[in-house]
Order: C-alpha cells, then structure tokens, then sequence
C-alpha cells in the first residue's frame, strides 16, 4: 500500500509502470529520475544504455468508486432496455403499451389498429409511426366504422362548413366584444388555433380514450369549446356577448320556472319512474333551433309538457289543490241555518266545501246587487256539520248566497 | 430553516407554474400532457447534463458547489413538472408504472442525498478532523503497521506475551478493514468503548512500560475508529449515488421508450 503514482492506471485497467523512474541524461551521463516520494534517487543508478535498473512492482488497480458506479448504470440501462424488448415482444400490446384502461364500450378492441389506423402492422410496427406525420382522415375513418355520422364528422356541432364560416365571419365582424381570458391569449399564443381548424378537427381531439372504463367520452370543457370559437370569454357573466337584436316581442306565456323543475319536480318524476312521464335531459327536448340555428322556441305543449301536465288540465288527476282548474264551483253554505231562517236554497250539495273561483267572483260582481249583497255581509262565518269547526273565510272568496 | 421551506416553496410554485401553462393549452385543442412532457423531460436533461459535466470533468472544482446547488432546485422543479404531468394519479399500465417507479426512486433517493449532502460533513467536523474519502484506507494500514510494531516490540517476553495476546485475539482484527460501520451510522460508540475498556483492564495489571505501550495502542485505536466512522457516513455518502445514480439510466431508456410510443400513437390534433 504505497502511494499512488502520478500516472494511474490504463484505460483498461493495467498498471503501465515497469521501471522506478525515467532516467534523463545530464552532461553526458544518465542520472536517476526517482521521486523523492518514491524514495529518491537509487544507489546503483541507470544503467548505460539509460535504462533503470529497479524494476518497479506492479500494483493491481483497483476500480475507483466512479467507475463501478458507472458499470453498474451502464448495466442499468443495459437490463432495463433488455425488459422492455422482452415484455414488447411477447405482450400483446394492449397489455404493454397502452396507456390506460379504455371505456366500457371501447374495451372490447383488442387490436390498436381499429382506433390508430396510422400505426402500420406488426409486433413492432409502431417505430415506425413515431416520426410519420399524423392522418386524421384515417382516423376519423376508423371511428366512423361504427360511429354513423351523416358525412360532418369533421365539423364541430356537426354544422355544414359554409354555415360555420358565415357564423364566424358575423362573429368576427365584432371585435370589441372579443374579451378572451388570459389563459386564452396565452394558449392561442402557445399553439394558434387557426392551423387546426384549416385541416379540420378529428374526433379524437376532444373525445380522449384511456382515462378508465367509467370516463365520459363525451365530456368538454368549457375552455375546449371557446378554443375554436371567434368570440372567446371568461364566463357567462364576465365578456359574454351582450344579448342585443333579442327576436322576440314577448316572452312566452307559461312562466316556466327552470330551477324548481330540474332541482325538484324532474328527480321526483325519475324516481317515482311514471313511465309515462319523460323527464327532458338536453336543451333539445323541450327547445328547437329555428332558421338559422340561431333561434331556440319551444316546442308545442303535446311534445313537451303533456306527459306531466294534461292529466292535471283534464281532471284525471290533481297536482295540488281541486281537480283540474276550477272555473265554476258549489261553494259551501250553512245549509241549516238557512233552512231555520226559511231562506229558499233549493238543491243544494251538503258536503260541499269548495270555495269561491274568481271566475265567479268576476261573474258575481258584474250584477249589482250581488256585489251589494257580498259588501254587506263580508264576515260571514259558515261551519260544516262535517267538521263542526269555525272556519273564517275571506270577504273576497265566500258567498252567502243570494 | 430556508432549506426547510424553501424546496417545497419551489415545488409548490413549479406545480403552480406549469399547471397554469397546461392549462393555457389546453386551449389550442392539444393535450396539454405534451407540453408539461416536454417541460419534464427539459428538466431532466438539465439535471443529466449536470451528470455529464461532472464526469467528463468540464465543470470547475470552484463551480462544484453552486452546480450542486442548481442540480438540487431544479429536481424540485422537475417534481412540480411531473405531479402535472401525471394529474397527481397512479399509473395504470405496466410501462408506466414502471416509468413512475424509476422516477420516484431517483427523487426519492435524491432527496435522500440532497440531505446528506448537508448533514454528513456537519457530522464528520463535529466528530473529528476531515479526512478524505480516498485516504482512509491508506491512513488505516498505516495505523495497522503502527499498531503490529507495538504489539511485537516490546521490553520481555512476559510483556510481549500480555499485549501480544490482547493484539491477536481483539486488536488485530479491529485493524484489518473498517469495522463497525453499521454501528457508527446508527452513531454508538459502544464497539469502541468495548475496546478501551479491554485495553484499560491490561493496562490495571501492567507495568509502567506497557502501560504506555497500551495508551498508545489505544490512541492508535480511537484514530482508527475515527476513520471508521468517516468512511460509514461518508461511504453513504457515496452509496446514495449507488441507487440514484443507476436508476437515472433506466429512468431515460424509458422516458426515449415512452416519448416514441407516445408519438406513435398520438392522435387528434398534430
């Protein structure tokens, strides 16, 4: 164990060192070269020729901490390619190289080639794709095997190209109105997304496979709609066209209340499953596009409201309060006390506990002496022998009778 | 306390960071795992060309630590950059969980180093003088002839027989190669107490003469077990790179394997 020399080891590992020193020649005469470390200068010197005469012991090199660690990198890497070959060769490569479990309605492919129709054939086939230039009709072609899209697969909304271009072309006439958010500039500054548009979109940009078995393919982000659109905004609220050159004079006449029929009505509807009752899902069942697509009416009460509503309306069933809508009714009347009083009623229903419509009331105030009549007598208190309860009713709502 | 915050500071932010520019992407109808890969995979190249530098010798000795320091912030960085590229969720195919594996045991066993970077040499001054790494075995043999001159040169044979025995049947082997180096890393100084308290016992029932001899073998004995516990911590030192080191080689065979198959296959928008 002495100390390393100055010259090290080969590059293969050997100790190059034979002899002690280089002996070097001064006037004439060769001179010993030995280091001081080594043990400076030898007796017996070189010898005549300039050789030394002290054989040197060759050490055995020792691979430095460094060059093991390198081997076994270079190992490493040298295994781990080795299994990845391996596992490529004999796995199928929906075991191998697949990202992710495809949906439930995908899963049933077993061949890559049905949904990457540019990857050409063979264990290995793929390499080759790698630097060949995407062909988004061959997989738009591929998904259109089972997909059954009346040839504007290629378009978004499925809208004829020259209606897109006129929309667009009105939109773009615009500009102030164009208020995209930052990650919008900044995305369209990233990658514009003109170059797409200009050779079409193909299915698989917006529906992604391999995120699982329960991912919904059809799911797209609000951010991934604005991308294409020519008017781009933060939110509903904030940079949202305004709604000006509105088509209609009115609104419509059923104040129809969106919020409690979503939030109440239609999930009680489904779990109560009437067969009868169809529970609208998109816009499109109760709303159709008119012209051009640029009007949403509604449709006719039969195709929208009647599975829920006409039972009540006819008087089969009640939603809440009388049957059906009550224009004219048997208001209730303390029937004995007339009779005590020998007020003439005539037939008169015992039971009777409606109260009065304004219908009637509007039919009543019309004759005048009724009117009178209801003025004088506005606290009338009536109790059914049924109940056999006081009951105070409104002036506006009850009849004494006339 | 600044190193403490400071990484996870810095992950943190890079997460930040790239998750916005993903996101910004993700407008132009591409899959924003495109452009966070190839953040990724900057990150990774930065960090192997610290690797390269180091072992080719480009880099300056006075560069060293500052290298190391900017190797160290930037796999924080890379560590924001792949929780986005991953969505933070699990692998679910056998080439990417191996992927995932590789680079969780590089950061993992960078971290580990990134600390004992830090902790090691603290230890080493505070327990004694420095010695480098390539020198411990050197100094040891040398404390091993020391130790064998004294054990056999002494005044009488009766002397020479005591401390000749405690030489062969406890020393001799305490000389040969680092000892104890579980124990030093665990830091117990029991194995060398256990010595000392050999040689004090010889020395109770020892002339003057060898006691000297045996409170010199007993310096001889703590200079050596000194160099033991240099070459534990600062073997582990070492050892670290052993699995980071390694693993970063496979880690890039198969991040070369994933981008081509990723190219491979990629559909939807160029």
């Amino acid at each position: 164990m002495g100390t390393p020399c100055t010259q090290g080891p080969t590059q293969k590992g050997k100790c190059p060192i034979t002899f002690q020193c280089a002996p070097s020649k001064i006037d004439g005469r060769w001179q010993c070269g030995r280091m001081q470390a080594m043990g400076g200068k030898c007796w017996s010197g070189p010898n005549s020729d300039g050789r030394c005469s002290n054989t040197a012991p060759a050490c055995r090199p020792v691979r430095s901490l460094r060059e093991r660690r390198a081997t076994v990198s270079k190992w490493a890497a040298l295994f781990v390619f080795g299994i990845v070959i391996i596992a490529a060769s004999y796995a199928s490569p929906t075991q191998f190289l697949m990202p992710g479990p495809m949906t439930a309605a995908h899963s049933l492919q077993t061949d890559c080639r049905s949904c990457h129709a540019n990857v050409p054939e063979g264990q290995f086939g793929w390499l080759r794709s790698v630097l060949a230039p995407a062909k988004p009709k061959e997989e738009i072609a591929a998904c259109l095997n089972c997909h059954m899209i009346d040839g504007r697969e290629q378009s978004p909304h499925d809208l004829a190209l020259e209606e897109l271009e006129k929309r667009t072309k009105r939109l773009q006439s615009k500009p102030a109105l164009n208020a995209p958010s930052m990650l919008a500039r900044v995305g369209n500054t990233l990658r514009p997304i003109k170059h797409h548009t200009d050779e079409g979109i193909s299915c698989a940009t917006c529906h992604r496979e391999h995120h699982g078995k329960n991912f919904d393919l059809n799911r797209v982000s609000d951010d991934r709609c604005q991308s294409c659109h020519a008017i781009q905004f933060r939110s509903f609220t904030k940079g949202h066209p305004k709604f000006d050159s509105y088509p209609y004079k009115r609104r419509t006449r059923i104040i129809y209340d969106h919020a409690s029929h979503f939030g109440k009505h239609f999930p009680e509807a489904l779990k109560e499953k009437a067969a009868s009752q169809s529970v609208p899902k998109v816009c499109t069942d109760c709303h159709s596009i008119e012209g051009d697509k640029r009007l949403m009416s509604v449709k006719p009460f039969k195709a929208v409201c009647s599975s829920c509503h006409l039972n009540q309306i006819v008087g089969t069933e009640r939603a809440s309060g009388p049957k059906g809508i009550a224009f004219i009714t048997l208001p209730g009347l303390d029937l004995e006390t007339l009779r005590e009083k020998g007020a003439s009623i005539g037939e008169w229903p015992q039971d009777s506990e409606a109260e009065v419509t304004p219908f009637m009331e509007l039919l009543i105030g019309l004759d005048g002496p009724a009117r009178r009549f209801c003025t004088a007598f506005q606290k009338l208190i009536c109790w059914t022998s049924r109940r056999h309860r006081l009951q105070r009713y409104q002036p506006s709502r009850h009849l004494c009778g006339s | 306390m600044v190193r403490l915050l400071g990484y996870p500071a810095i992950t943190v932010l890079a997460f930040a960071s790239v998750w916005w520019l993903a996101e910004a992407y993700h407008f132009s109808l591409r899959d924003p795992r495109f452009l966070d890969g190839w953040i990724l995979f900057a990150g990774m190249a930065a960090q192997l060309l610290f690797h390269i530098r180091r072992n080719t010798g480009t880099s300056r000795r006075s560069d060293d630590a500052s290298s190391s320091q900017t190797h160290v912030v930037i796999g924080y960085v890379v560590i924001g950059a792949f929780a986005v590229h991953t969505s933070t969720t699990f692998p679910e195919a056998l080439l990417e969980w191996a992927l995932w594996t590789l680079f969780v045991l590089v950061v993992v066993s960078g971290i580990v180093g990134s600390y004992l970077m830090v902790a090691v040499p603290v230890k080493i001054e505070q327990h004694s003088t420095p010695v480098a790494f390539e020198a411990i075995a050197k100094r040891r043999f040398e404390l091993a002839q020391q130790a064998e001159v004294l054990a056999t040169t002494a005044e009488d044979a009766e002397s020479l027989h005591a401390i000749w025995q405690l030489y062969s049947t406890k020393l001799r082997r305490f000389f040969n190669g680092p000892k104890n180096l579980v124990a030093h890393l665990k830091g117990s100084k029991l194995p060398l107490k256990r010595l000392c308290h050999q040689i004090e016992t010889a020395e109770l029932v020892s002339d003057e003469l060898d006691r000297k001899t045996l409170q010199s073998l007993k310096g001889l004995v703590v200079e050596k077990n000194d160099l033991d516990f240099q070459q534990a911590h600062l073997g582990l030192l070492r050892a670290w790179t052993f699995v980071h080191v390694p693993a970063t080689y496979g880690l890039i065979v198969l991040t070369i394997i994933h981008i081509a198959i990723v190219y491979a296959f990629s559909s939807g928008v160029p």
